[in-house]
């Protein structure tokens, strides 16, 4: 219930915040979310009126409309020189000073079966999916890291930095007919902990060298969302093999603003590893490894269940595929 | 009061007798990994765990064809791993030279293979080439990222998009589809890394974690294919196929020398007392789970371990101890996590780190 709410650990009230995938679905529904909380906020995505029409639906629920700015940036995030750009434009606009916080948000899903799909598809999908967010990763974090060298005032309050990628449950199982899309998302999963872990690094250097270290500590972290309905999610469904949809029969689908707030809500908390509805939060519970625990009693618990579960809800999912090809026509290669 | 007691017990000493029976692998003795007489193609076969492999599975009985890129490399394996054949009469070996990164070379291999082997496909195909270049993410630059990519997820998808592109044709009565033919087997190498964030491990890690969700989506996907063969034996695949995920921890190869060259201090302390295996100890404790009909194979106990606290959805081979195995690493890791958040701190607090400029 939150009663115990304590500090909120997502502070960007008067902080700026660049989101790419800003224009639509989930990547819209954060950035108005958090207008509403305050932030200037920079989205980024490919097409210039989405973009204008995405930028005036965000700026209209601004928090302080005289105080708060808002931009949009027109990039192909899959090109690295693109993200350099991004934060260069941002950091300018920003009166010289980097984005506070930055949201590797932009993703998009093929749905296809691994042999009946492209290879060129295949790269794409990991192109958007995964190296997207790697390079804003780079970029960003090259200009967080850099040592202050008295250019900007390092007092223990600053507050910190936040990156964050947008992954999916999609990273938590393997499905049928998901594989060009689960696999980069699973890359982002991985690129979060690694990140995660090694960010200490960086923040211990802070600690132990205020005056050469970085401004302000960098924290990482990760959100996995389930179906969203959203415009990509409609372009999904019409791709999509039937086994993947006899598979997905009643998961939980959540608006942009419902996906918005559950992720905002657990990130205020100070969680890392973010689902966003039930079935997430228990696919993430099989497979927290060694990311941290927000709750650690019940996460613990619900890692129990989720592999007691598992043994039967994962030869239940098998069957379904093997009976769905045993009694219907499946495309073979030629 | 004491036949309760009595019943508790029994039911505790048969309880204990079924685990120590599943560990000790009692159920289910059929070798599930048959490679006697049958081919073998495996990637990145000219050292480390791949030679190992190509070894063993020639003691087995195994025709092995070896890829890898130098071929001087090729000759001198393929030389050692013959020499180890169970039947060397009537076994077969033969090397390739190829760069695995490019989708046209696997194309190339798959094509070499089955016409050398009489114009049959390869029964067993092993995307085992990879190479770890350990280094701080910042640190890296963009082109090593994807190189890393390239090598270590990129070669396996293009291995795997052509070989099954192969394996799952229709038969069209072109081969006898009996019932009784042996499946097909494809094979990863992912990695440990795959089942936990490691300072300094980023290139490697992610794509060793894209090649493990590849293949829990082709694992639970190829059900579609084995059951449609089983409801239209006519005119499915002519063998099922089966997939599985071999995660080694830490080998004593060169590709591990030239590792610990690059890898970060920190990133040592944190490997500090992890378990090295050779190319042998690897290649025999990955066979003999796979004989065991595993998916998701660890190769020591730290492997385990790690692999516990990441099941996810992946079929468990022995379901009671690998659950109890899942519960006790989950408490584990609320310790072990913030231990070695710590242990990074600290080497921060500590010492010199390279900021960019």
């Amino acid at each position: 219930m939150g009663f115990l709410k304590g500090k909120n650990q997502f502070d960007v009230d008067g902080r700026t915040v660049l989101i790419t995938g800003g224009s639509q679905g989930m990547g819209r529904g954060l950035a108005k979310l958090l207008a509403q909380k305050g932030a200037n906020v920079v989205i980024v995505a490919r097409n210039e009126q989405k973009l204008a029409e995405a930028l005036k639906y965000i700026a209209s629920s601004a928090k302080d409309p005289s105080n708060q700015r808002f931009h949009s940036i027109s990039a192909d995030v899959t090109k690295p020189e693109e993200n350099t750009r991004i934060i260069t434009e941002v950091t300018e606009w920003n009166h010289g000073n980097p984005p506070d916080i930055v949201w590797a948000n932009a993703g998009s899903a093929h749905p296809s079966l691994f042999i009946e799909t492209p290879l060129e598809t295949l790269r794409s999908q990991m192109d958007i999916n995964y190296w997207a967010a790697t390079y804003l990763a780079h970029a960003t974090l090259k200009v967080w890291l850099k040592p202050t060298s008295g250019k900007t005032n390092t007092t223990e309050a600053a507050k910190p930095r936040h990156f964050l990628i947008t992954s999916s449950v999609a990273c938590f199982a393997g499905l049928t007919g998901y594989s060009p899309y689960s696999v980069a998302k699973s890359a982002l999963r991985s690129l979060a902990d690694n990140l995660r872990q090694e960010i200490n690094l960086y923040n211990g250097y802070r600690k132990g060298h205020p005056s050469k270290g970085p401004s302000a500590d960098v924290k990482i972290h990760c959100v996995c969302p389930g179906t969203i309905l959203s415009p990509g999610f409609e372009h999904e469904e019409q791709i999509k093999h039937p086994a993947t949809k006899i598979l997905e029969e009643g998961d939980p689908r959540q608006t942009e603003d419902e996906v918005a707030s559950a992720a905002v809500k657990a990130l205020e908390k100070g969680e890392y590893l973010v689902t966003t509805q039930f079935l997430g939060h228990a696919m993430k519970a099989g497979m927290m490894g060694g990311s941290p625990r927000s709750s650690p009693l019940i996460e613990t618990l619900l890692t129990w269940a989720a592999s007691v579960f598992w043994l039967f809800e994962g030869p239940k999912m098998d069957r379904k595929i093997f009976e769905y090809g045993q009694k219907n026509e499946v495309k073979l290669p030629e």
